[in-house]
This record gives C-alpha cells, sequence and structure tokens, in this order.
C-alpha cells in the first residue's frame, strides 16, 4: 500500500515536496498506528478502505457567524453604502487572524475615498496588524474604543455609542467581526485520534508543552480551526513550523524512550484504562493477542499507565526494581524538580535516597508503600504544578496515588505527613534547597 | 562533518542548538556573555497555585542539555566581527579574550541575537526619583520571582520590604508611541503583567491589583486573555496610559484620564510595575549590513532571501518581538530546515 508523508484532515497546505492526500472529516471512520505509521480507515461512497500515512495535520476552518444574526459579517462584505462601519470585540474579543482581515478590508475602502469608522474594544496585534493599523488610519479610518455596554446596535444600519465622555449616533452600513466556533468535527476526530480536547472543544488543551501545534500525540497536528482562535496569532508560522517539523522528522523517525514498556496479554482484562488515562495516544488494542499494545514510537515514556493498570499488565523490560535504600525517600518529577536540583548546582542533601521519575503519573501506591514501612520511613513528592505537566494529565494520577495512601495512613492512625506531595518548577530551586533542608529535619 | 554556527545562546539559539545537534550535527555556539539562557535567564516562575502558562518550563531542559552536550562548542563571550564566504563554506571572524579568531568551513549559519529591552534603553521614569522601591521593571520583578519564597511562614515572599496593598502594572511602556521609539505592539507584555498579577495576589491575597493598557492583547500562543478573564480573576483595568507620576512619602499618586467619563483620576499606589517593550537589537544594523538583510520600519530584521538559498537562517526575536515559546518555535524551524536540506549528504 502506498505511503503518504502527510495526511491532512479538512483543509490540504498542498507541500509540492511532500507526497499528501487530503481526506474530509467525515470521512474518517478509524485510525490506529503512530508517527511513521498510521493506518487511516475511510468511507468512501458506501465503500470502506485504508490509506497509509507518517503524519496527519488536522486543518479545519472554523464555523464563522455573526454574532447578531440580523448583522451581516464582514466576510460577507461587498460594495456597501457609505458610511461603512466596522465593528468587532461585541461579544468575546477578536482574534488577531479576523482583526488582521478587519483592518485589511477597512483600509482598502479608505483609500477608495469611502468614509468608514471602526468600532473596537481591543485591538489584537501580530506580526501584521501594527502595520495595517497604521496604514488604516492614514488613509482616513476613524477608530473609536468603546467599553463594554456603551454601544448598542440598532439592526444593520445604525449603532448608538453612549458614554459619560460623549454620545453619537451614527448611520451607516454595519459589517461585524465573526464569531468563531469549533468545528462540529472536532469531538469525534478526538475521539478517532485518542487525543485530549480543550474544554472549549479544541484539539489543544492549555498547556505549555503543547506549542505551538502539538496535540499531545506524536505526528498528529492542529492547525487553523483546531485550535482555540485566540491563540492563533501567526498562521503563516505556525503551518510553516509544522510542515518543517514534518521535513526533518521524515529522515528519521526514533522512540523518545530507550526503554520498552510492554503489555502482559495473559494479565491485560482489556479494559481500556490505559488507553482513556494515555495523553500520547499510545496505546491501541491488539485484536490478535485480545490485549492493550504499546506503541513504541507513539510512547513518551512518562508511564502513567503501568500505574493505572488494575490488572498490573504493564511493566518496562529489563527494568530491576529498585531496591530501599534509605529512610527518608524522595521522589522527583524530572519535568520540575529534578532540573531545579541540577540548576541548584550543588546536592548537599546525600543523606537523601533522591530517585528521578519521568512523572508523577508514574508514582505506584505499591511504590509509595515499600518505602514507608518502617515507622521513621518518610517520603517526599515533588512536581509540577497543575496544568503544567509535560504529559498533560499526568501529575493528576501520582496526586491521586498519593492521597489514596494518605487516606490509608490516617484510618491507620499513622502520621499523615509519613507522606508528602508538593508542586514546583524548574525555576524554584531556591525554594527546593528550603523544602529538603526543611522536610529533613520533620520541619515542612 | 558539516559545521552549522549559532549566534546568540539565548531561547532560540539555545533550541536551535540542541536540534540540530540530536541530529548529528556539529554544531558551534556564540554567545557573548559568560552564560546560555539571554534574558530569560533571570526570569522567575509565575505559577499560582496551578501554571499561569509562562512558557518558562519549556527552557532548562533545553539549556541544560546544550550545556551538557559535547557535540555543541560552546564560545563565550566572543563576539562576530566579519562574516565571509558563501552558504557551504562560511568563515566567521570572532573577537574573543581580546583577540581576533577565525572559524572557518562553516556550512549555514542561524542568527538568534534576541532583542533590546527598553529599560536598556530608557533609566527609567523621570518623575520618580532613581532608586525608589516604589517602582520596579517587570525585568526587577522578574528577578524577585526568581528568588520567590512560597514555603513556611514568611512575612515578605518576594522581598520588597513591604506589603503591597495596591499594585498598577504600567503596559505598553516602550511600545505602541513614536515618542519611544517604537510604534508597534511588543504583544508579550499583557500576558506576563498579567501572570505577574496572579502571581502577586497569591503571595498578597489582600492586593489590589490593576493594569494599564491601550489595547489588551492574548497571554500567548495557548492562554486566553480577555475583559472578562480579568474581571473574573478580580484584577482591575484603565484603557489609557497615564498622564502624571509623583512620588509621595505614602506612596505614588499617578494621574490618569477615565476614558469612560472623560475625567481626570488620581490613584494612589504601593508598587507600581513597568513593563517593557521589546526593542530591536543594538546589533540589527550591523547583521543588516554583514548579512544583506533589511531592516523593516520598526528596526527589526528580514532577509531578502530565504535561508535555504543564502544560507543564514534568522531565529527569535531579530526579526520581532514575541514570546519563550515563539523563540523555541522559530529555533527549531531554523534547525529543521537545515536538517531536511541537507538530509544525509555531506555537500551542499
Amino acid at each position: 500500500m502506498e505511503m503518504y508523508d502527510v495526511v491532512f484532515i479538512g483543509n490540504s497546505l498542498q507541500p509540492s515536496d511532500l507526497k499528501s492526500i487530503c481526506v474530509e472529516p467525515d470521512m474518517l471512520l478509524a485510525c490506529k498506528g503512530e508517527l511513521g505509521n498510521f493506518t487511516l480507515r475511510i468511507q468512501k461512497e458506501k465503500e470502506t478502505q485504508e490509506i497509509k500515512t507518517r503524519t496527519v495535520i488536522i486543518n479545519l476552518l472554523d464555523i464563522r457567524e455573526s454574532p447578531l444574526a440580523e448583522v451581516p459579517t464582514w466576510d460577507e462584505l461587498q460594495e456597501p453604502e457609505e458610511p461603512v462601519i466596522f465593528l468587532q470585540d461585541l461579544k468575546d474579543l477578536t482574534p488577531a487572524q479576523i482583526n488582521g482581515k478587519g483592518l485589511e478590508l477597512a483600509r482598502d475602502l479608505a483609500q477608495k475615498g469611502k468614509s468608514v469608522y471602526y468600532f473596537y474594544r481591543s485591538l489584537r496585534f501580530n506580526r501584521r496588524n501594527d502595520e495595517l493599523y497604521e496604514k488604516a488610519r492614514r488613509a482616513g479610518v476613524v477608530f473609536y474604543q468603546y467599553r463594554n455596554g456603551d454601544l448598542e446596535v440598532k439592526g444593520s444600519d445604525g449603532l448608538i455609542c453612549e458614554s459619560p465622555a460623549m454620545e453619537l449616533e451614527l448611520h451607516g452600513t454595519i459589517f461585524l467581526a465573526p464569531d468563531l466556533k469549533p468545528n462540529m468535527q472536532l469531538e469525534r476526530l478526538a475521539r478517532i485520534f485518542n487525543i485530549r480536547i480543550s474544554p472549549e472543544g479544541y484539539l489543544q488543551v492549555e498547556n505549555v508543552h503543547l506549542q505551538p501545534t502539538y496535540t499531545g500525540k506524536r505526528g498528529v497536528y492542529a492547525l487553523e480551526g483546531a485550535r482555540n482562535p485566540a491563540g492563533r496569532t501567526d498562521p503563516d508560522q505556525e503551518e510553516a513550523f509544522t510542515l518543517a517539523e514534518i521535513r526533518s522528522l521524515l529522515s528519521n523517525i526514533n522512540p523518545l524512550t530507550e526503554e520498552e514498556r510492554v503489555v502482559d496479554a495473559e494479565k491485560c482484562a482489556f479494559c481500556y484504562t490505559c488507553y482513556r488515562v494515555c495523553s500520547h495516544g499510545a496505546l491501541e488494542p491488539d485484536w490478535e493477542e485480545d490485549a492493550m499494545k504499546v506503541l513504541q514510537i507513539a510512547c513518551q515514556g512518562c508511564d502513567t499507565c503501568l500505574n493505572v493498570c488494575p490488572a498490573g499488565a504493564i511493566s518496562i523490560e529489563g527494568r530491576e526494581e529498585k531496591k530501599k535504600e534509605a529512610n527518608l525517600k524522595v521522589f522527583m518529577c524530572e519535568n520540575s524538580a529534578a532540573t531545579a536540583l541540577q540548576r541548584l548546582g550543588k546536592n548537599g542533601f546525600s543523606d537523601l535516597d533522591i530517585e528521578n521519575v519521568p512523572c508523577l503519573g508514574s508514582l505506584k501506591k505499591k511504590d509509595l508503600l515499600q518505602h514507608l514501612q518502617k515507622s521513621e520511613d518518610r517520603v517526599l513528592v515533588l512536581g509540577c504544578f497543575e496544568e503544567a505537566c509535560k504529559h498533560l494529565f499526568g501529575e493528576r494520577w501520582g496526586d491521586k496515588s498519593v492521597k489514596d495512601i494518605q487516606k490509608g495512613l490516617k484510618a491507620l492512625h499513622f502520621k499523615e505527613d509519613r507522606l508528602t506531595l508538593l508542586r514546583l518548577s524548574p525555576r524554584m530551586e531556591k525554594d527546593l534547597e528550603k523544602i529538603l533542608s526543611l522536610w529533613k529535619e520533620g520541619n515542612l | 562533518m558539516r559545521k552549522i554556527a549559532v549566534v546568540g545562546g539565548g531561547m532560540a539559539g539555545s533550541a536551535a542548538a540542541r536540534e540540530l545537534s540530536a541530529r548529528g550535527l556539529q554544531v558551534v555556539l556564540i554567545e557573548k556573555t559568560k552564560e546560555l539562557g539571554g534574558n530569560i535567564r533571570e526570569y522567575g516562575c509565575k505559577a499560582t497555585e496551578i501554571c499561569t502558562k509562562c512558557n518558562l518550563c519549556l527552557v532548562d531542559q533545553i539549556l541544560q542539555e546544550v550545556q551538557e552536550s559535547k557535540q555543541i562548542k560552546k564560545l563565550y563571550e566572543s563576539k562576530v566581527r566579519d562574516l565571509r564566504g558563501q552558504a557551504g563554506h562560511f568563515t566567521l571572524t570572532i573577537e574573543r579574550d581580546g583577540r581576533l579568531e577565525d572559524i572557518e568551513e562553516v556550512d549555514q549559519l542561524i542568527l538568534a541575537t534576541g532583542f533590546t529591552k527598553w529599560s536598556q534603553i530608557e533609566g527609567g521614569l523621570p518623575e520618580v526619583p532613581p532608586g525608589t522601591s516604589r517602582v520596579l521593571w517587570a525585568s526587577e520583578l522578574e528577578e524577585l520571582l526568581l528568588e520567590r519564597k512560597d514555603r513556611g511562614n514568611i512575612e515578605d515572599p518576594l522581598s520588597l520590604g513591604y506589603i503591597p496593598e495596591k499594585v498598577v502594572f504600567l503596559q505598553c511602556n516602550g511600545s505602541r508611541s513614536i515618542k519611544e521609539r517604537a510604534r508597534f505592539c511588543s504583544r508579550v507584555c499583557c500576558g506576563y503583567s498579567f501572570r505577574m498579577a496572579m502571581t502577586l495576589k497569591k503571595f498578597y491575597p489582600e492586593l489590589d491589583a490593576s493594569l494599564f493598557f491601550i489595547d489588551l492583547q492574548t497571554g500567548g500562543n495557548i492562554q486566553d486573555l480577555s475583559f472578562r478573564r480579568l474581571e473574573q480573576e478580580g484584577i482591575g483595568y484603565m484603557n489609557c496610559k497615564p498622564i502624571k507620576l509623583k512620588e509621595t512619602e505614602s506612596g505614588l499618586i499617578i494621574t490618569y484620564e477615565d476614558r469612560s467619563t472623560g475625567k481626570i483620576e488620581e490613584v494612589q499606589v504601593d508598587l507600581l510595575i513597568l513593563s517593557e517593550g521589546m526593542h530591536p537589537g543594538a546589533q540589527n544594523q550591523f547583521w543588516a549590513e554583514l548579512c544583506n538583510f533589511q531592516l523593516d520600519d520598526d528596526g527589526f530584521l528580514y532577509p531578502l532571501e530565504e535561508g535555504e538559498e543564502s544560507g543564514i537562517f534568522l531565529a527569535g526575536s531579530i526579526t520581532g518581538p514575541g514570546s519563550i515559546a515563539d523563540a523555541v518555535k522559530s529555533g527549531k524551524n531554523a534547525a529543521y530546515r537545515i536538517i531536511s536540506r541537507q538530509g544525509g549528504d555531506g555537500n551542499v
């Protein structure tokens, strides 16, 4: 079967040097595989077929609608009657991209000698908009910054702007900035690709590690309407970045971790817990084995699946269990506390048994308990702040493990503070030093 | 093995160097100071109880990897003085320890020399005597955040010397003004001031915080920032730049025009944070002449031909204001372009 470099879901960017094909989102039925080797099942004229691709770009348009049903948006602007009134930020602040389109249209009309007004609450700038704004002003567009509640639109041909500072009644043809809504297909696509979706309905949750167009699953990118419009400041650059990364990846697709995670098909209960928990879409059903399997290229090594698997069926091949060394055990997430410790430059804590973990999500209750057996044993867990987790939601599972054990300790009338979880960032090395020295003395 | 020279060890340069070295290319990283990190070296975490998406979590692992990489030759306290030759065979002359030396047979070049902070251009506010603890540049507050004390019973978590009750952030400072030599919006300041306001409110829960700005920008690639969000977080705002500042014994008096009423108002604050517009790097003119680039109206660089033609790629804020994430993105982008262009063969 032919192997494509990129499959575009929605609109194609038509990169001439990459072998690509475009698939309508409603044609897509399923996806399996991982970066370098995805298989998409699509329905075409009542027939299903499979296509193979190395990467996927989800590039859908937003749904655009007018914030006021009776007033057209500036997408519909044609030879309007003067004066022409542009109006943005009516419900939500208009994103930079749309703002730029409005400025461009206003500038063009003003340059043709038309009388143009532009009402806004906040102009949003990107690489282009500074210049467009200046040119529009020079061409004679009258800008007015209104405040919430000051403005009343009277149908499509007039508005009243009233504030203690001024009163203005204006008649003309009004064009509104379109409101952008997530494409209805996104939820379905998130399910098909097993990627996380934001509360607003876009294919990127708020997390700095997903910039600019990452979805959490390697090789699946979100562009244009698949991403929250508020964050789309420079679409051209984001497209260029995505294609550049794909071009560079194509010659060299490697796993991110050296060790392999494997599922014991005998133990696997096929409950899909790991499938639902993995933020990187790195697990998929293996129907031949009747068990889940870990996709080695997709796996980013957070080991949350090892923790959540109720059957204990997932393990790391060839890794021996660590033996308990000291009474004071510290688990540090390598993306925050461990980086901070390195920034500290010195390690005056040789009496502590410090172990770096890939993510708080990897912390199994069993491992935590192992270090709490003797009465003088204490465990400190140091991880990332909420929503800063490189593995998106890994920290939640670590937090759950810790809380469950604390509950247990309390029920057995042990001191709960024998197990402590604290959060910090790689830049809080001073705080880390203080935490470690206080905790060592039992004075946290 | 081909050699790529990266000029500037800030975030864009470091991200590019790491990406190139990960793909087996030999990298020479030329940095004018003693350390990597550039402007963000002294920035601090702005998390409250949760992450506020300041992007700093993206940087330290990259910097540490570059620091430790044997494949990346780091030349500190070095400045480029000359560039000769063409793509595939550049010769760079650098000045180090007062001596000039040549780096020969450089295949491709990435320029990532960054921006100049407004505070490095302008000394401060003429109305306020220097050395007052009531006015801080945003970068000075960043340094305090780097030393933030989160744990234990702490009276003064940011070492301000007092508990602030009312703080105001002055946005569009060194931006959006021809007088301030920047007609453009620096775009990142609204986001970082909002985050700083959130962090200050975590440390001082009673704090009354507000922002002066001309227009409110988004908070970065992912985070949205809107009037509604400010209201939800209990952060006030004034849609203007102040008219006058005066320091008294009890605090700073800021005079401004309330745009909704047209009236002149006064507000007294304990602490004023000045945002810092991102201005073109001091060396931009030099690079434009040396590499045949054009300076845009604002003084940022843009190439007359693509890096694929000239062998010189631009990354980070040398081309205009941008966030930490933008710097990482454009650094990686430059590296990707070099990697995919060269593939496996040794000749250009």
